[in-house]
């Protein structure tokens, strides 16, 4: 399996799966679960959901695995159908939400449970679940053009891709989700900050992490 | 293009530049700005530790069982549509159907035969009765009519109309 992996490209895969040969589907699935568990997880903040998630990924991925045409980018199509997934259960949550009363989106995470015995590794926590928060704040398609760029690495050209949205839309997403998340985290965010914030880092709420800018 | 930037104009390119998306055009305008602005600077260093900040969260690690779950997914899936392709319904309704005969033609035809033979059998009877009764009213009538037939002589033409008819 791991020759496999090394030597066959994604298509030469899939020309196999529709040959008959389903035990390679393996192969795409160790290549691409850790990106789209990830991906998935950063954009619900649900461990549990996004396993489920990820799954039916890739069991869609098997299904439409005959529309694929070869000269097309694997990774975008497998990426398309992890966003499609991804955005309709979040539309069916908030129809949930909005229909049981709750508005709220404090859905206990707990892979961002702070844990941590020692302070700075209470604090490092800290950040992070602010970040998440922040994440959470910021709306989906801001949310789902920043994590692709930061968490799958993907390029603009490739978003675009992805998405549909062109590089303009892109660059104004991640610009603002980039804004709304910096100004989530300002206080916390700790390390070399910019002279033309430090005022305004005094006005805001009151830190739970002192920062010092340089 | 303009030769040197402003700050307001590198404020609204400086996310693509940490995303190494600025084109050939404006990176090194983008560039010299920053050689010579801190503003700018600091705000770009702000940018850096925010994405690094994202980047050192935990990522969300696929289970350990997630290959053989997929797999099962995949089985489950396929052997629901085979379930329900239109093809398969259809021959499962024939067979069906077939089956149903099968199992129950043999007591109709039976139950069919009996039912035949009464009813001859009844009908047989019936007309028999009825030719019986109407026999005896002819009889009944006969007899009537011989009693007639001496008190009315009128009744000869009436006979003799019917019999020429």
């Amino acid at each position: 399996m791991n020759e496999t992996e090394t030597v066959f490209s994604d298509d030469d895969v899939v020309r196999s799966i529709r040959k008959g040969h389903v035990q390679h589907f393996n192969v795409l699935v160790d290549r691409y679960k850790h990106k789209i568990t990830n991906f998935i997880h950063k954009m619900i903040f649900d461990y549990d959901e996004a396993q489920s998630l990820a799954q039916d990924v890739f069991i869609k991925v098997y299904e439409s695995i005959k529309k694929y045409k070869a000269q097309d980018n694997f990774q975008a199509f497998i990426f398309t159908i992890a966003k499609n997934l991804t955005l309709n259960y979040i539309k069916k949550q908030k129809r949930v939400r909005l229909f049981s009363g709750f508005l709220s989106d404090n859905a206990e995470d707990k892979h961002f449970q702070c844990k941590g015995t020692q302070e700075t590794q209470l604090e490092e926590e800290q950040k992070q679940a602010l970040l998440m928060e922040g994440l959470k704040k910021i709306n989906e398609n801001q949310r789902i053009a920043l994590v692709m760029k930061v968490y799958l690495d993907l390029s603009y050209n490739k978003i675009a891709e992805v998405t549909g949205w062109s590089i303009p839309k892109i660059e104004t997403l991640i610009s603002r989700a980039k804004s709304s998340l910096r100004q989530h985290v300002k206080p916390h965010l700790g390390g070399p900050g910019g002279h033309v914030r430090k005022k305004t880092q005094e006005k805001s709420q009151p830190a739970v992490l002192k920062v010092r800018a340089i | 293009m303009k030769k040197t930037f402003t700050c307001k104009d590198v404020t609204g390119l400086l996310s693509r530049y940490q995303d190494n998306e600025l084109d050939g055009e404006h990176h090194p305008a983008v560039e010299v700005h920053l050689e010579g602005c801190e503003a700018c600077r600091g705000q770009l260093r702000q940018l850096e530790l925010l994405v690094r900040k994202m980047k050192s969260v935990p990522p969300a690690e696929p289970l350990p069982n997630f290959n053989a779950l997929v797999m099962s997914g995949i089985k489950d899936r396929r052997a629901r549509a085979w379930l329900t392709r239109p093809s398969y319904i259809y021959s499962l309704v024939f067979v069906v159907f077939c089956l149903l005969g099968l199992l129950l033609g043999p007591q109709w035809k039976t139950a069919g035969a009996n039912p035949g033979a009464e009813e001859i059998a009844a009908v047989t009877e019936m007309v028999e009765n009825s030719l019986i009764a109407q026999y005896s009213n002819v009889l009944a009538e006969s007899r009537q009519l011989t009693l007639m037939d001496v008190q009315d002589s009128t009744f000869d033409t009436l006979l003799n109309e019917e019999y020429s008819q």
